[in-house]
């Protein structure tokens, strides 16, 4: 019976992988947990930090400092886009690539050159196919790894003030999976240069000390690691909540596979049993009518 | 007015308070309700948070920051 011993090892191959994916789930589920925690936990700090600064924006409107208000003209834009570093987590890196691409066909259309950060190894070849010639693209490697995201952020924003005061670039703004709960996450775009005005009633005069342009570059910069760390945390959250609901839909699946093949085998297997028994009960008969 | 102290992953602290010592780069300074809109980069020293409901003041050590005062609100971004 070759095609019962196909069914069996079926039944091994896919009952091994389900262990896999099972797995994968409750890995996914606790380092999610940890992520989710982490990601709240800053998130009020990061958006007081956003939303001083873009009330600031609205009400002074005599500043010139550049990476505050930003430049007239924009040649080259930086994208700093989140993806992960693993895969086998849905249709994140899906999700991401999908919105990038349409950002960079608008930023092409309007002429404009590209120079993409990508943070995460996934998606970085894909994204190389989608540039023009004369843009760039970086990887930034190994960002999540060990506890150093919050280096690998204020590593990041040297390097995004030194190619804006070089003028290699002229906007930047920072492209991740933004983190609500286990069942909603959103891709999202923020603008680090220029800061996005906010509407705000308060109209009045606001005193800066030590003065305005010292505080704005330090608040401005320091805002830039902040946003780029909370992104950076939304998006660890995002993916492995998107691995533990793909880990748990494939768990699923392989259960009912797992079902349907054995329901399958037991037939096949009774069967073999009928047909034998047949075979020995008309033998009998044969034997003894002879 | 109300008073804001942010750390990366803590609220320090959240609530009313009657007047709050800051220390500003540019010496100590001392936020009353009503203060005109005020953003400045903090050094290293205390905030003193004098609360409505208690005598005793509280009080928070920092290294640096920023302070945001806006529509009566005060927001300390600790770094």
């Amino acid at each position: 019976m070759a095609n019962l011993k196909e069914l069996r090892n079926k039944i091994g191959v896919v009952q091994s992988i389900r262990k896999v994916t099972s797995a994968m789930k409750l890995v996914a589920g606790v380092k999610l947990r940890k992520a989710e925690q982490k990601a709240f936990a800053s998130r009020e700090y990061s958006s007081e930090l956003a939303r001083i600064l873009s009330e600031l924006r609205s009400k002074c409107s005599n500043v010139n400092n550049e990476l505050f208000v930003g430049r007239d003209e924009v040649n080259t834009e930086l994208l700093i886009v989140f993806s992960s570093d693993r895969g086998l987590c849905g249709n994140f890196n899906y999700m991401i690539n999908k919105e990038v691409q349409q950002i960079l066909s608008d930023l092409h259309d309007k002429g404009k050159k590209v120079r993409l950060v990508c943070v995460g190894t996934k998606l970085f070849d894909i994204f190389k196919r989608l540039l023009n010639e004369d843009d760039e693209i970086v990887s930034f490697g190994d960002f999540y790894k060990g506890d150093n995201m919050f280096e690998n952020s204020r590593k990041l924003v040297n390097d995004i003030i030194k190619d804006f005061s070089d003028k290699t670039v002229d906007r930047v703004s920072v492209i991740y999976t933004g983190y609500y709960s286990a069942m909603r996450h959103k891709i999202e775009q923020r603008s680090l240069i220029p800061v996005i005005e906010k509407e705000t009633e308060d109209k009045t005069e606001t005193i800066f000390e030590p003065s305005m342009d010292e505080v704005l570059q330090n608040v401005v910069s320091y805002n830039i690691g902040i946003q780029i760390y909370q992104a950076a945390l939304d998006s660890v959250a995002s993916e492995q909540s998107s691995r533990m609901t793909s880990m748990d839909n494939a768990t699923r699946n392989a259960d009912e596979m797992l079902s349907g093949l054995s329901v399958k085998y037991n037939r096949m297997r009774q069967y073999g049993i009928t047909q034998e028994l047949v075979e020995v009960i008309s033998g009998a008969k044969a034997i003894e009518e002879g | 007015m109300k008073v804001k102290v942010l750390e990366l992953e803590k609220k320090l602290y959240d609530g009313e308070a009657l007047k709050v010592l800051v220390p500003a780069v540019e010496g100590e300074m001392c936020l009353l309700p009503n203060h005109i809109s005020i953003v400045t980069s903090l050094s290293a020293g205390r905030i003193c948070i004098f609360r409505p409901d208690s005598d005793r003041p509280i009080s928070i050590d920092v290294s640096g920051g920023i302070c945001s005062f806006a529509n009566n609100q005060a927001v300390f971004i600790l770094e």
